[in-house]
């Protein structure tokens, strides 16, 4: 994996709700940590966005989808798991 | 709904609910509570129930909280204008008013409110409800009016209303806010009357805008003061309008906004891009005007009593350099120092930038500065431009008419003077304002006295009045030094002749005597005595007598070319000093001589001519006394003595006189025996060392003195030289020569050449050639008759001009021989090219030969031969040196062994009757 890579991410919300609102916070904090200055997160609105939704087949809020590098993969919930949200996204975890 | 629902649809709703709420357990318990939607295939979301309890729990409480902060009071109407909501600003009990009353709550319609309005408040009360409608019905997107309402302490207080849609696309209804906007309104109206008050005041006023630091406002005033347009104002803008950096001014600004906000008031000196100077008072004031900060500057002109204020300091120090050179006047001894004090004065004193002071030259017709304090070399080059009085000088410069029209010339803005590039000088130099002042003595300027101030129109009507008074007392000053200083001259001068009297005249000797350190330097006091000058007096009358003292001092002035060397101490008494004399000798001739010229000098007197006699003591520095009194008393002690003796002049020291008199008497003897043909000429034979035959003869002068008889040659030539005498004996020797040479021919006799000496004198002269030219002019033999015998040295202390002459001289037949050869410094290089026929050696070599020189002279007679010249050996006095001289070969000889030098006739008899061989002419 390449250091300079940029980790593109979308995460699919229902705009206020509490695990939305989790979710985003627990991706924000984990870029900052472990993607500092490379990565990218797209917030989108299931209610605002329908067809965006039904483009991606979201099924639930909140999904992630790491859309870079590949390969895609999604991750439903409020990422509140970091080893294993790591893990999925091919992340090491940084031994404190 | 029409009518309420039956039993069996509650019971059917209870069974979907039920539903409802285990299918949203199950959605729960499969996404473990972490997701809040789920969609369908179609991409349809379903909010999970927990999430919408809590989404609507938190909206709500988040919009309550936002309407809730804020200070304004918030109404939401529906459609209709149904009020739905409002905030708690709303629900605080404070001001009540038709168009919001705390007591309006939920449910009642705002419309109907402001439509039922009555009263003092029924004009805004309609608008609005106008205005509400509007955007309720999409019509308007946004409504906002100013409305104002009585305060219940009886103030007024101002609101801003605005009612905006609640959803962009479709009407569903309002938010209605209602603001206080009291403050506000007071500062806006404020400013308004702010405005309008500042405009009719005389003083300049500025807002200026903290932040942008920008103008927010200025007065007509301001560009008045500025003598600028309003946009050229603003362009300036405060820092450029104040002339200093912005960052300055902003500290300034800053340290008023956290001070008291007001500044003490200050006064600045301000100058106008045109150049011209103003005063300002200046005071700030910070006001805040709303969220921003404005610096009120309120700027007064007051120039004028800052100028008052001035005129007295100017005043102040016109008065001191007046009161300054009123003291000097009484000090001031001379010219130089009091023109040089009155500019210090001017300067120090009174703060003048320059002050210079210039006097008439009446003859050149020019004013000459004499003294100049501050002045830079580029402003006293400007200001000489413009002295000349000249006709054809350009334009009248200030100076000038000063001096013509005797009233002063006064520029009280220097920049403007007619010539551009003077205006830039004075610019450089920082002068903006000058006066000039006649000096008037006897009616009549005399000079100019000039100050230059830095200030524009410094010189008021006061100032030019204290200041020609002042230029009076300077005037006056000059014309007191002048009979101060004619006062002086009378007790130095004197006055018949204007030569120095006796004081001035002990005090110059005294300077002499200073600067003539040395042996070589000797200084003569010589006084001069006219004699039996009482006679003319008696005879001719007073003015006789003092008009040829008046051209004796001129003769004495003229003769020693330096007025300040000569002085008429008494009635027909002289004196003279003269510095710089190498011998006493020397003075001793010059006296002579002059003595002599001043009795041969007609002085004149009614067309008849006089001759005065004179006699002189002479004291000698340092023989004679060492300062000026001694010398004086011992000069005079000489006077006396000669006036009883029968000598003209007499020195001081008896050995002096006795040395110079002898010399003195021996030279006027000698004048005597040229005129007097007292030389005479005595002949030295020359034979051949081979068949000692004569082969020429030696002239050799000697004067006959018919008191003591023969004077031999080293006593009387070196002052023939001296004199001069020497080029008319010489010429005299030359005649003889050759005359005696003819004559011999004539009587038949041995006619021999005769070599006659020629002086360095004789030989520089240019004429001596065609002297000899002359001489020899008389008979075609007699070029045959002479050889010159020329020393060594003296042909070469000019080689060019020697050769020349020589060849013109040999060109006539006359032989050339080089005499005492081997004493000087020939340069053999040079004696190959000189036109000579014989070397001849000298006695001194002749005499040592014997003992050391004899290779010297076989050298000498070697190279005579090798450069094909006769030698002549001198001074032979034994048959040893002829040996000698013969066995190396020399070719001929003269001297005591073949006979001494003796008269003409002897000669002829002795050497020339038959031959002679130089064995016999011993007997």
């Amino acid at each position: 994996m390449s250091a300079r890579e940029v980790f593109k991410f979308r995460l699919y919300t229902a705009d206020g709700t509490e695990n939305s609102s989790l979710a985003l916070a627990n991706l924000s904090a984990l870029c900052r940590l472990h993607l500092p200055g490379r990565h990218e997160i797209e917030v989108v609105d299931v209610f605002r966005d329908p067809s965006r939704a039904l483009a991606d087949r979201i099924r639930m809020t909140p999904t992630l989808i790491k859309l870079a590098p590949a390969p895609v993969c999604r991750i439903v919930g409020t990422l509140s798991q970091k080893e294993r949200v790591l893990l999925a996204l091919g992340l090491e975890p940084i031994a404190a | 709904m029409t009518r309420p629902p039956g039993e069996e649809e509650d019971s059917e709703i209870s069974v979907l609910i039920k539903a409802l709420r285990q299918a949203d357990q199950r959605l729960e318990e499969l996404t473990a509570g972490e997701v809040d939607t789920v969609a369908d295939r179609d991409g349809r979301s379903y909010m999970l129930h927990r999430a919408q309890t809590d989404l609507r729990f938190n909206e709500a409480a988040r919009q309550a909280a936002v309407l809730n902060a804020l200070p304004a009071q918030v109404l939401l109407l529906d459609p209709n204008g149904v009020i739905v909501s409002v905030n708690e600003a709303w629900r605080r009990p404070t001001a009540p008013h038709i168009l919001r009353d705390s007591t309006y709550g939920v449910g009642l319609n705002y419309l109907a409110i402001c439509d039922g309005a009555s009263g003092q408040d029924v004009a805004a009360a309609y608008e609005a409800a106008d205005g509400i409608r509007a955007v309720l019905s999409g019509r308007s997107k946004r409504f906002s009016m100013e409305y104002r309402c009585a305060t219940p302490a009886g103030g007024q207080s101002w609101f801003l209303l605005t009612a905006t849609p609640l959803h962009g696309n479709r009407p569903a209804g309002a938010v209605v806010m209602h603001v206080d906007i009291t403050g506000e309104k007071q500062g806006q109206q404020a400013l308004l009357r702010f405005a309008a008050a500042i405009d009719a005041t005389a003083d300049a006023i500025y807002l200026v805008d903290r932040d942008t630091m920008q103008f927010v406002h200025f007065n007509e005033a301001a560009c008045q003061m500025q003598n600028k347009t309003r946009a050229e104002v603003m362009a300036a803008g405060p820092h450029g309008s104040l002339g200093v950096p912005r960052a300055e001014l902003e500290q300034a600004y800053d340290a008023l906004i956290a001070g008291t906000g007001v500044d003490k008031p200050l006064e600045v000196r301000r100058r106008r891009d045109d150049g011209s100077i103003y005063w300002v008072e200046l005071r700030r004031q910070a006001q805040r005007l709303g969220e921003r900060w404005t610096i009120v500057s309120l700027v007064r002109d007051v120039t004028k009593r800052k100028l008052a204020d001035q005129r007295i300091v100017q005043l102040n120090r016109v008065y001191a350099v007046l009161s300054g050179i009123n003291a000097l006047i009484v000090r001031a001894h001379d010219r130089a120092g009091l023109f040089k004090e009155a500019c210090r004065i001017a300067v120090e004193a009174g703060g003048f930038a320059m002050a210079w002071i210039g006097i008439l030259d009446r003859g050149a017709l020019e004013v000459v500065p004499v003294a100049s304090v501050g002045a830079s070399e580029a402003l006293l080059a400007c200001i000489e431009q413009g002295l000349s009085l000249r006709e054809g000088s350009a334009t009248l410069s200030p100076t000038v008419r000063v001096i013509r029209d005797k009233r002063p010339a006064i520029v009280n803005d220097a920049q403007q003077v007619s010539k551009a590039e003077h205006g830039q000088v004075y610019a450089r130099a920082g002068i903006r304002s000058f006066a000039k002042f006649p000096l008037i003595v006897a009616d009549e300027a005399v000079g100019v006295f000039a100050l230059y101030a830095e200030d524009t129109d410094f010189f008021h009507a006061d100032e030019v009045k204290l200041l020609t008074e002042l230029s009076d007392d300077v005037a006056f000053a000059i014309d007191y030094i002048e009979k101060q200083e004619r006062l002086e001259y009378l007790a130095y001068y004197d006055t018949l002749t204007g030569l120095a009297n006796r004081a001035l005249f002990l005090d110059r000797v005294t300077q002499h005597l200073r600067a003539a350190p040395g042996e070589r330097n000797r200084v003569a006091l010589v006084l001069i005595d006219l004699e039996r000058f009482k006679n003319i007096n008696d005879t001719l009358g007073r003015p006789a007598g003092d008009e040829l003292l008046r051209q004796v001092a001129d003769w004495l002035t003229h003769r020693v070319g330096d007025a300040s060397r000569v002085a008429r101490l008494g009635a027909d008494h002289f004196a003279v000093v003269l510095p710089g004399l190498a011998a006493a000798t020397d003075l001793a001739t010059l006296l002579d001589h002059s003595l002599k010229d001043f009795l041969k000098h007609p002085f004149c007197w009614e067309e008849a001519s006089y001759r005065l006699a004179a006699k002189t003591g002479v004291a000698l520095y340092p023989e004679d006394g060492t300062d000026a009194d001694t010398l004086f008393r011992n000069a005079e002690a000489a006077l006396k003595k000669a006036k009883s003796s029968g000598d003209q002049h007499l020195f001081y020291a008896h050995t002096m006189t006795e040395t110079v008199a002898g010399r003195l008497s021996l030279e006027n003897q000698l004048r005597q025996a040229v005129d007097r043909e007292q030389f005479v000429l005595h002949y030295q034979p020359k034979v051949s060392m081979v068949t000692g035959e004569l082969t020429g003869a030696e002239a050799l002068i000697r004067w006959n003195d018919p008191h003591t008889g023969l004077v031999p040659p080293g006593r009387f030539i070196p002052i023939l030289e001296e004199t001069g005498l020497i080029n008319e004996v010489g010429r005299w020797a030359l005649c003889k020569a050759v005359e005696d040479h003819l004559t011999w021919r004539r009587a038949g006799l041995k006619s021999v050449r005769i070599a006659v000496n020629v002086s360095p004198r004789q030989l520089g002269n240019r004429s001596f050639v065609g002297e000899i030219e002359k001489i020899i002019g008389i008979d075609p033999l007699a070029g045959s008759a002479l050889e010159l015998e020329i020393t060594e040295s003296l042909i070469m202390a000019d080689v060019k001009h020697s050769i020349a002459s020589l060849h013109r001289v040999r060109a006539m037949g006359v032989s050339v021989a080089i005499d005492d050869f081997g004493t000087g410094f020939s340069s053999l290089s040079y004696l190959a090219k000189l036109p000579i026929n014989t070397l001849k050696i000298d006695r001194s070599f002749v005499v040592d030969m014997a003992t050391t020189s004899e290779a010297l002279v076989a050298m000498i007679i070697n190279l005579a031969h090798s450069l094909k010249l006769k030698v002549v050996a001198e001074g032979v006095e034994t048959e040893q040196e002829s040996r000698l001289l013969r066995a190396l070969g020399c070719d001929e000889m003269q001297g005591y062994l073949l006979g001494r030098p003796v008269p003409e006739r002897d000669f002829a008899s002795r050497f020339l009757c038959g031959q002679h061989r130089a064995g016999k002419s011993r007997c």
